[in-house]
């Protein structure tokens, strides 16, 4: 049996493989990727042999009860499994991309992008809130240089702004939190049923507002400042960083946190629950108002990913287990919609030197692969068959109507019907607008197209897919229904 | 209270000394001068420190026939230790402001920090 | 012969760096006074870890000097709280006086440099004397041995504003000094000895009077200039960002930290926390404690020398060890014990890559080493990865400080004051920052002179050395911990 902790070292591993092999290209794209697909098949491996995988691997023991630990969940499985899928793909993306960038930091960006997904994979699998926390400022660090990869005036503005708000919060927030918890609770591991059971409720409801507020990542407003200005990075960034592994490791540290820190039987009688639960509602519909005004497609996409952030945090609030499927679904649903958008974004840039939507008509027909599969990736973020978007929506609108807010069920359906609006307004304005003159055809290399085809694809496949998922998160439900 | 002059005389003479020193380390600028603050500040000290050693008709601890009352020779002993030490701190102070002096050309610190920041940019 | 020695031990430890000191001036060559540096700091560590195996086992060494017992004599005490500081400021010491051996940034004209050595050793035994000795007025005597010592060394740096520096920290730390002195004298005025043990235990007899209190305000005045307490501060960033790179890597692990070990003593041990708190000490040191922590990482932002930037951070951290020792509690006693020993390393570790920056790129000013980071990996990576441990990420030895130091704060039941600690935190990693996108992402504004000689083995060995330690207490912390744990039972211990 392979340890869970191998998952988090192969691509710290890979990441120092590729600085070693940073002087022959050909064998540093090989270290890539084999990276990528190393750490899929671990994954892939824990998720096939679920049952050896019962026991909690303590990889540092610090202090006698803070230790750096591994264990494989459900919703951490889910997580991981999503990063694992998506990264090897990315890659091959990242390298064509940058290629035709010409990028000559490659070495640099790739190596960096291993530790970030090293991080991102120690967050899944982490035991406790410690090894969650340290995975989480690790992520941080490591991606602020990909963030201000072309060192620009604007980049490091921007680097700047993402590391103050994620330190900011993280710091004073949430690692007050996870020492409050640390102290009062009875134990910083994710257990199901919580660590919470015996304090006092005033201390939960502050816990709830530190934790809510101190997870930047996951851009609950007004904490969501960072997400639009990292969009200076690179594509590849943006979509595997920024649209799964950094903001997905914010939701999911929430849904991990409600679920196994605080328990649903507690959360729900917690009076400030009803109330902090219309901060994330607010965030879905506000960030979708500012998403239609967005002429930058980059910028209209960040603002998206906040509003679909907060259906997750709203769905982890919920704190029922219809609410916690949906969550979970959510998170793989709108990565692999998401991922398509970016990746189309990127290679609309690379490929047409467009980044305004409204300069996009009549673009589709000269690069009919890259808006299909934008085309594809709007259902599912908006939620229409045939993409598993739908499924998630699903679980999140029965989990609304589980809690008996109706209010906040038409939030999610109103922030859903204006994705349709801004979403599909792209390649619908792409293929059936008049072009301003005629165009060549413009569509990129098959590496560039490739991976954006690959992960539409599996959005529609998810669609087909979403019972197994649902059965891995009913399972996590069950455990906690008898803990 | 009638007592509180001169019954503590000492520790009025302490007082006064030390606040005097102290007034001449914060408030002179030339650095000779604040050596001469700090021994008078020291001094101040010491002086506690040895008329608390002193008893009423104790006379100076040797024994020999007829006394019976001796006064403390233990603050004696410290202060004497005391003393070296301050002497060694006023040596190493003077030995500095020669340094100052030869670097700077002048003792007073006014005249030191007054000049346009001369910040050595790239140090050889 | 050997067993003999053994029972020696605690004078050992002050007596060897005293003659060796006396012998580096009598031999006066560079090398020998080099050899002797290295071949003293080693025998030091030794005695300290010695000295370490012999009290694990017994609990407390009781060493009377010259024969006489105390309280009469003067006596050498061992306890676990004395190892734990003196092994502490051996490694610290033994591992810049390899830096040492580099290149050293100073002004030492010929056959000046074995005067240096012995300036060295004697502040080493001074501050050694500091922590072994049990009695009152040695402390002093001890600490103006190491203080002026300490003046020297100063004045040794490159810059003539050194001497400046030199000069006004001697002014200050006299009169710190003699506050010291004075606090003695009161308290021989009141109890009749200058044993420590024996102090405490008569002014526990005897309660607090007029005298007692305000022999304790002078002290912790005395001890808050020597330790840089934040209003008390002032001479602590011109005297470590103009003296020599190695001694400033030496002060920056050993000097304030032996000063925060006599507060701690004296405040708990010696008054009890009983009588040091029927005064509000514990309020004005926290109030001083987050004055500092919170002000000087914002005037640290705002620094133009790198030197000095770090020194405003070491003002910054010492407040983390004076709000636990304010504390009052066993706790906040462990927390101050695990923070002295962990911000040793990490400062000793960032100002020997700070040293190696400025020996290779010739400049301290911070605008000007725009993109060094690419010239010069190594010191900037291990700058980066102390800079993360003064910030306190997880996986850093400060984590575990701050977590200790927080849980304290907590057990105390003052929770709030985790909010100012966090927030230093947090300006700590402003100022980091700071540097970290000027050193990797701001373009390189001036061609800078910068030589490119290799790293020599004294450069790069102890700071490897340093770095593990770092690297490996910031993922066991169990024996720091552990052992602040055992240190602040035996000071609490004994208080009462």
């Amino acid at each position: 049996m392979i340890p869970v902790s191998a998952v988090v070292l192969i691509p710290l591993l890979g990441a120092i493989g590729i600085v070693l092999a940073r002087r022959h290209v050909g064998l540093r794209n090989l270290v890539l990727v084999l990276t990528g697909i190393g750490n899929l098949a671990m994954v892939g491996h824990i998720a096939l042999n679920l049952s050896g995988y019962q026991e909690v691997q303590v990889l540092f023991e610090t202090l006698p009860g803070l230790s750096i630990a591994f264990h494989v969940e459900p919703l951490g499985l889910v997580f991981g499994l999503t990063a694992g899928i998506l990264w090897p793909i990315t890659s091959i993306y990242a390298v064509s991309y940058l290629d035709a960038c010409r990028d000559t930091h490659q070495t640099r960006f790739h190596a960096l992008f291993c530790v970030a997904i090293g991080s991102a994979m120690g967050i899944a699998f982490s035991e406790n809130l410690f090894t969650l926390f340290l995975f989480y400022e690790m992520l941080t660090f490591s991606t602020w240089p990909l963030v201000t990869h072309s060192r620009t005036r604007e980049a490091v503005s921007a680097g700047r702004v993402y590391l103050g708000v994620l330190l900011a919060s993280s710091l004073l927030l949430f690692l007050l939190a996870i020492v409050l918890v640390g102290n009062y609770g009875s134990g910083l591991s994710f257990v199901p049923g919580g660590q919470l059971a015996s304090t006092s409720p005033a201390l939960v409801a502050v816990l709830l507002v530190l934790f809510v507020f101190g997870i930047g990542k996951a851009a609950v407003m007004p904490l969501h400042r960072w997400l639009p200005r990292a969009m200076v990075a690179p594509a590849p960034v943006s979509a595997l960083l920024h649209a799964v592994a950094v903001v997905k490791a914010g939701v999911f540290s929430m849904l991990k946190i409600t679920v196994y820190i605080f328990g649903y039987d507690l959360l729900n009688v917690v009076f400030l629950r009803d109330i902090l639960i219309w901060f994330p509602a607010a965030t879905v519909l506000v960030a979708s108002f500012i998403a239609m005004r967005q002429d930058d497609i980059k910028a209209r996409l960040a603002y998206s990913t906040v509003s679909q952030l907060s259906y997750i945090v709203t769905g982890a609030l919920m704190a029922n287990s219809l609410a916690l499927i949906g969550s979970g679904m959510h998170i793989v649903m709108h990565a692999f919609g998401k991922i398509t958008l970016f990746f189309c974004a990127g290679a609309i840039m690379i490929c047409s030197g467009k980044k305004y939507i409204s300069d996009m008509n009549g673009l589709g027909r000269s690069m009919p692969w890259t808006f299909g599969a934008f085309f594809v990736a709007s259902l599912s973020i908006a939620g229409l068959p045939p993409t598993g978007g739908v499924w998630s929506k699903w679980y999140l609108a029965l989990g609304a109507l589980e809690l008996g807010q109706v209010a906040i069920l038409g939030v999610l359906m109103l922030s859903s019907l204006m994705n349709v609006y801004y979403l599909l307004a792209v390649p619908l304005r792409a293929f059936f607008l008049p072009a301003p003159q005629p165009q060549a055809r413009l569509e990129c290399r098959p590496a560039l197209i490739g991976p954006l085809v690959l992960t539409a694809l599996l959005s529609c496949a998810l669609f087909f897919l979403s019972g197994d998922l649902q059965g891995l998160l009913a399972d996590l439900t069950r455990r906690m229904a008898s803990p | 209270m009638t007592d509180a002059i001169p019954g503590l005389f000492n520790y009025w003479v302490a007082i006064g000394l030390f606040v005097c020193g102290l007034v001449m380390i914060l408030d002179s600028r030339n650095m000779i001068r604040k050596m001469v603050g700090l021994n008078m500040f020291q001094s101040a000290v010491f002086l506690l420190f040895i008329t608390m050693g002193k008893v009423e008709n104790g006379h100076a601890p040797i024994l020999a026939d007829g006394i019976s009352r001796f006064s403390n020779p233990l603050p004696h002993v410290l202060i004497l230790t005391a003393i070296v030490v301050g002497v060694a701190t006023t040596a190493v102070g003077l030995a500095l402001v020669v340094r100052i002096r030869r670097a700077y050309g002048t003792v007073d610190e006014d005249e030191i920090f007054d000049r346009p920041e001369v910040e050595p940019e790239i140090v050889p | 012969m050997i067993s003999s020695a053994l029972k020696h031990l605690p004078v050992l430890q002050v007596v060897v760096p005293l003659l060796v000191a006396a012998l580096c001036v009598l031999a006066g060559s560079r090398f020998l006074a080099r050899t002797a540096l290295i071949l003293t700091a080693l025998v030091m560590l030794s005695i300290s870890l010695m000295l370490a195996g012999q009290v694990y086992p017994d609990g407390v060494i009781s060493y009377a000097l010259g024969g006489w017992p105390p309280p009469w004599g003067i006596e050498y005490r061992i306890d676990m709280l004395t190892v734990f500081v003196l092994i502490t400021i051996n490694l610290v010491n033994l591992a810049a006086a390899v830096f040492a051996l580099g290149r050293n940034d100073d002004n030492l004209g010929r056959g000046a440099h074995a005067a240096f050595y012995a300036a060295w050793l004697l502040c080493m035994a001074g501050l050694n004397g500091m922590v072994v000795t049990n009695d009152a007025f040695n402390v002093f005597v001890f600490l103006e041995i190491s203080s002026l010592a300490t003046y020297v060394l100063i004045g040794c740096g490159r810059d003539p504003r050194a001497l400046l520096a030199s000069y006004r920290y001697l002014v200050m730390g006299a009169v710190g000094a003699t506050f010291i002195l004075l606090s003695i004298g009161l308290l021989y005025m009141h109890t009749g000895t200058l044993n420590l043990t024996d102090l405490a235990q008569r002014i526990d007899a005897r309660g607090a009077n007029r005298t007692v209190i305000m022999a304790l305000a002078f002290l912790i005045i005395g001890l808050g200039i020597k330790c840089a307490m934040m209003p008390l501060h002032d001479w602590l960033p011109n005297a470590y960002s103009f003296a020599p790179n190695s001694v400033t890597v030496l002060l920056s692990g050993t000097a304030t930290k032996v000063a925060l070990y006599v507060l701690l003593r004296f405040v708990h041990d010696l008054f009890g926390v009983d009588h040091a708190l029927s005064v509000p000490v514990d309020i004005v040191l926290v109030a001083c404690a987050i004055s500092g922590m919170l002000v000087a990482p914002l005037i640290a932002l705002r620094e133009s020398n790198l030197k000095r930037m770090f020194a405003w951070s070491s003002v910054a951290q010492i407040s983390y060890i004076i709000l636990a020792i304010g504390l009052g509690t066993g706790a906040g006693v462990a927390a101050a014990l695990v923070h002295l020993f962990n911000h040793s390393i990490i400062k000793v570790a960032v100002f020997m890559a700070v040293g190696i920056l400025i020996a290779r790129t010739g400049t301290a000013r911070i605008r000007h080493l725009g993109s060094v980071a690419h010239t010069h990996r190594f010191a900037c990576y291990t700058l980066l990865f102390g800079g993360l441990g003064l910030i306190g990420l997880p996986g850093t030895p400060g984590f575990v400080s701050k977590w200790v130091l927080v849980s304290a704060v907590v057990e105390r039941g003052w929770w709030w004051l985790a909010i100012p600690v966090l927030a230093g935190s947090l300006a700590s990693a402003a100022y980091v920052w700071r540097i970290v996108e000027i050193l990797w992402a701001k373009p390189a504004d001036i061609p800078l002179q910068q030589t490119r000689s290799p790293l020599a083995f004294v450069e790069w060995f102890p700071l490897v050395v340093v770095m593990g330690l770092v690297l490996w207490f910031g993922l066991h912390a169990s024996l720091v911990t552990g052992w602040a744990g055992l240190a602040a039972a035996a000071l609490t211990g004994n208080g009462s």
